[in-house]
């Protein structure tokens, strides 16, 4: 007789993490092609180096650590990508290296590969990379024009709107601009309007829950409407905090990662919220523009906790719920 | 021959146990922050390794000469005061190395008087002659040190690119990161992963070696009868 023997828990679910990365990967791509678009042929070696690497680091991980390399697990490809949409346009290489290497190496292999990783490896790196090169990391062009491949004294360096937020200033950039990502930024995470898309690519997908990210830009949008600087209109407030740095992006695509976020509705609903008040309160406080990702990787520690939350609060709910329905 | 190759490794283990094997730093995770936050540099685990030597063998010393006399709720109490006392000759020997670096360390000096890998080493020299205790607190020490030391050169030379101050890869990219806590407790979790990876190696090889043994000598015995 031919039997299959598999190891428990006997689950049947069309998303596999192939799928979800790969979901991943779709809602990136144009994102990469969006930064050609801008900046030119560099950026697409920078996407493309940290990917490889990131790619090639994972599998000689693996393969030093005795695990199956799997050909089909997409999720180092998908940590690079992010780490160079989150780069400015003018980063040297081995800054990159540094980050994608810190990723693999530190942050997702130790502590047993994909799907077991504590801590989103893409923001990990990139707040390595932040803390060791925080001068490089916020050096920013402007965009449509082609880079050189090395960038020397003759590229003209700017300030990001999210610096001028952050001394008190106002950014003064119209609508379409935010929409379109037409100002100093980094490489892949200004185009709001094509994010939005990608998003509801993901949310089509399952690969993104919409409560999450909702959850994380409400406390965003009020304290920013609460706190806008003098003279600003509190839509203007909530659209330059929200869209004129990287905040959106980290919003759709750490924030969505579905290792590090909690596994039940309601601690994810807390999850985000408790983020979108950290990235604030960093914002305010922090000498880093890449406030959110800081947010996000000490929200990664507490996710554990939301879910115990959750699994104390779950009991106590239904207990009243079913008092309540004897009471009537 | 594989197996007296591995005598030879048990019996230096054995001889050295508390530097390579049973290491306080990376195998027992004693006295970390002590370790990792003034080790950035050579000049300032120079500095702990130091004190450490003044303060920490002659308090294990004495509680290992003292015994069991004392409870255990005032040993507690007196061997950091005993160790807080020798801190005052150990600042003026830690002054000859650098004289600021009293002031740059600040309070990890004090933390040489109160921690973890004292308390264990106190409890553990309870029963032991003299000699005994003198080895394992000098043995203890130096597993610290030679660790500690390690991990300041690779961080400082991460950092600076230099040594003791000296410049010595000038044109790399610096990782700032390598002086912070950050890099330390990081470079210490490879160390300890490193470690741990020579020693399971020794150990299968061990282990192959002592597996020959058995069946070589069932074969003579079947042969025999």
């Amino acid at each position: 007789m031919n039997s299959l023997r598999h190891h428990a828990p006997y689950i049947r679910h069309p998303e596999s993490s192939r799928t979800v990365m790969s979901d991943a990967v779709i809602a990136l791509v144009p994102l990469y092609f969006m930064s050609y678009f801008y900046y030119g042929s560099r950026v697409l070696f920078v996407g493309a180096f940290s990917a490889l690497l990131c790619l090639a680091c994972d599998w000689a991980c693996n393969y030093l650590l005795y695990r199956r390399i799997n050909f089909r697990d997409l999720s180092a490809l998908v940590t690079g990508i992010i780490i160079s949409m989150l780069m400015p346009p003018t980063i040297d290489f081995y800054v990159v290296a540094a980050a994608c290497l810190f990723a693999i190496l530190v942050t997702k292999a130790p502590f047993g590969g994909t799907g077991h990783n504590v801590f989103n490896p893409a923001a990990a790196g990139l707040a390595f990379a932040t803390l060791c090169w925080s001068s490089k990391m916020f050096q920013y062009v402007q965009p449509l024009q082609k880079l050189p491949f090395t960038i020397d004294e003759s590229v003209s360096i700017l300030q990001g709107p999210t610096a001028t937020l952050k001394l008190g200033g106002i950014p003064r950039l119209g609508l379409t601009e935010l929409l379109l990502g037409n100002f100093p930024g980094t490489i892949g995470s200004t185009y709001t309007l094509i994010i939005f898309a990608c998003l509801i690519y993901l949310i089509a997908r399952n690969a993104a829950k919409w409560y999450l990210t909702l959850s994380y830009l409400i406390p965003v949008a009020l304290l920013s409407a609460v706190n806008h600087p003098y003279g600003v209109d509190p839509l203007e407030s909530i659209a330059n905090e929200m869209f004129a740095g990287s905040l959106f992006f980290v919003s759709v695509y750490l924030l969505n990662d579905p290792v590090t976020t909690p596994k039940y509705r309601i601690a994810r609903i807390l999850y985000g919220f408790s983020a979108g008040l950290m990235t604030m309160f960093f914002r305010y406080n922090s000498p880093f523009e890449l406030s959110a990702v800081f947010a996000i990787l000490l929200m990664n520690a507490l996710s554990p906790a939301f879910d115990c939350f959750c699994e104390w609060l779950m009991p106590k709910l239904q207990t009243a719920t079913e008092k309540g329905g004897t009471n009537e | 021959m594989n197996l007296t190759l591995v005598r030879k490794y048990n019996k230096l283990l054995r001889k050295t146990d508390g530097i390579l094997l049973h290491n306080p730093l990376l195998t027992l995770g004693l006295a970390l922050p002590l370790a990792i936050i003034p080790s950035y540099g050579l000049i300032g685990t120079a500095a702990v390794s130091v004190a450490m030597l003044v303060c920490f063998v002659p308090t294990v010393f004495l509680s290992g000469l003292i015994g069991n006399r004392l409870p255990l709720w005032l040993r507690v109490v007196v061997y950091p005061v005993v160790s807080c006392l020798l801190l005052i000759p150990a600042r003026y020997l830690v002054q000859n190395i650098s004289p600021l670096i009293f002031d740059t360390i600040g309070v990890y000096f004090s933390l040489i008087c109160v921690n973890s890998l004292l308390m264990y080493s106190i409890e553990k020299v309870q029963n032991k002659k003299p000699v005994a205790v003198l080895t394992f607190a000098l043995r203890q020490w130096l597993g610290a040190c030679l660790i500690a030391f390690l991990c300041g050169a690779i961080r400082e030379l991460l950092a600076n690119g230099s040594l003791w101050g000296f410049v010595i890869l000038k044109d790399l990219p610096r990782l700032p990161v390598a002086q912070m806590a950050l890099g330390g407790f990081i470079l210490f979790g490879f160390l300890a992963a490193l470690c741990r990876l020579i020693h399971r190696l020794i150990l299968s090889f061990s282990l192959k070696a002592g597996s020959n043994l058995p069946q070589s000598s069932t074969e003579r015995g079947e042969a025999g009868k």
